[in-house]
């Protein structure tokens, strides 16, 4: 969607101002890379005397688990479809490695910085379960969106229930 | 002055009148930037993992407070422009966000919900101590001081709906100023006897005003779209 940032009653400034800032990089740590290891295989069935039934070649593997999870209101705790959706997720990333990014959000309700706080929160949660899981912390990337990338419109019960989620990607 | 297909949000005047801060999302993540309003030149100030949000020039101009989660969780942090030094404030496993400074640059206030829920906190720089300023209601967030120093606007949540609210920091009276719902992102203007703050007409979001004595209310007009968070500049006209 597209955001214009209006100013309210802001005169025109006849001044010229430089910006006169450090000439500096952004703040910020070194980051670990993230390696993307896709993992290709070939799979081959057996049938019941132990002989080659097909040969099947597989592309990329896929894994068909719920990736969108939700939550209650002003909470971060995950229910049991999300932990029985997250240990499908957990297994396949530890069989397949590849990094995958966690999207926190909150619905609109309260402040916008409180629901940054909110939808990281959410989404931490859901990368500690994945943790515990067995998989390794550096393949998963967690950003909140707070309540800024609503799913519904609508200022009801049912458009906030669809807005307080993690995504999985 | 800024289009982008990605989120913006808590645009921050500088004392100056003459540069934002603000949050935008065009790396792919939050991060913190500074515009020149006259120039349109920009630069980018944080880039670190987590939350990089709410950003808040101090009343002198050379430091922004800032909120980052780079160290485990919502913590607010001070950046010296000058110095490029980064001072860290808050220490606490819980939600720390949306500081807002005192007239005196001594403290910020700040929303926590080291208590359960989200209420206000002071806190003295130099000390770092950390005081509890709101006690009505189980949610006060985003502190917004009116220039006298002595009104608190906050978002209130009584039995389950969000308003505007005050609160006297003398006599901790506090007062609804809204009854439209889903009320946020309060500002108070310079002059110190406006609040223009966001809320829902329907679907759409809409800016209103009202008076700090919640004598007059009026919606401000806005053709198409949404409007949100509005920010009064330094300027009085």
């Amino acid at each position: 969607m597209n955001i214009s940032l209006t100013k309210c009653g802001l005169p025109a400034l006849c001044l010229s101002v430089l910006l006169a800032g450090c000439s500096s990089a952004p703040v910020d740590e070194t980051t670990s890379t993230i390696e993307d290891t896709t993992v290709q295989t070939a799979s081959v069935e057996m049938d019941a005397e132990g002989a080659p039934a097909m040969l099947e070649e597989i592309g990329e593997p896929t894994n068909t688990a719920e990736t969108v999870f939700y939550f209650e209101f002003d909470t971060a705790i995950l229910s049991d479809e999300t932990r029985a959706a997250l240990i499908e997720h957990a297994q396949f990333m530890m069989d397949y490695p590849t990094p995958i990014r966690l999207e926190g959000h909150a619905d609109e309700r309260g402040t916008r910085e409180y629901n940054m706080a909110l939808g990281e929160r959410r989404a931490n949660a859901v990368k500690e379960f994945m943790v515990l899981q067995g998989v390794a912390g550096s393949m998963i990337e967690v950003v909140s969106y707070g309540e800024e990338r609503a799913a519904s419109f609508g200022s009801n019960a049912a458009a906030w229930s669809m807005n307080r989620r993690v995504e999985l990607k | 002055m800024l289009e982008s297909s990605e989120p913006i949000m808590s645009p921050a005047w500088a004392p100056s009148g003459d540069e934002l801060a603000y949050v935008s999302f065009e790396t792919g993540r939050p991060a913190i930037w500074r515009q020149s309003l006259v120039t349109a030149a920009r630069k980018q100030l944080t880039n670190f993992r987590g939350l990089n949000g709410a950003p808040a020039w101090s009343p002198d101009g050379k430091k922004l407070a800032m909120v980052l989660s780079k160290d485990g969780n919502p913590e607010i942090y001070i950046l010296d422009l000058t110095s490029n030094k980064l001072s860290r404030l808050t220490r606490h496993f819980a939600i720390d966000t949306e500081p807002a400074w005192e007239p005196d640059g001594k403290s910020l206030l700040f929303t926590s919900d080291r208590g359960g829920t989200p209420q206000i906190y002071k806190l003295t720089v130099a000390s770092k101590a950390v005081q509890r300023i709101t006690f009505r209601g189980n949610y006060n967030a985003r502190p917004s001081l009116a220039p006298d120093g002595r009104t608190l606007v906050v978002v209130h949540r009584e039995s389950g709906v969000f308003h505007i609210a005050t609160l006297d920091l003398k006599t901790r009276r506090m007062v609804e100023l809204t009854k439209t719902r889903l009320d946020e992102s309060p500002t108070v203007a310079p002059n110190g006897a406006m609040v223009i703050y966001a809320t829902k007409q329907g679907d759409r979001g809409v800016l209103s005003a009202v008076s700090l004595d919640a004598g007059i209310k009026y919606s401000l007009p806005a053709k198409s779209g949404d409007v949100r968070e509005p920010a009064w500049s330094p300027f009085l006209r």
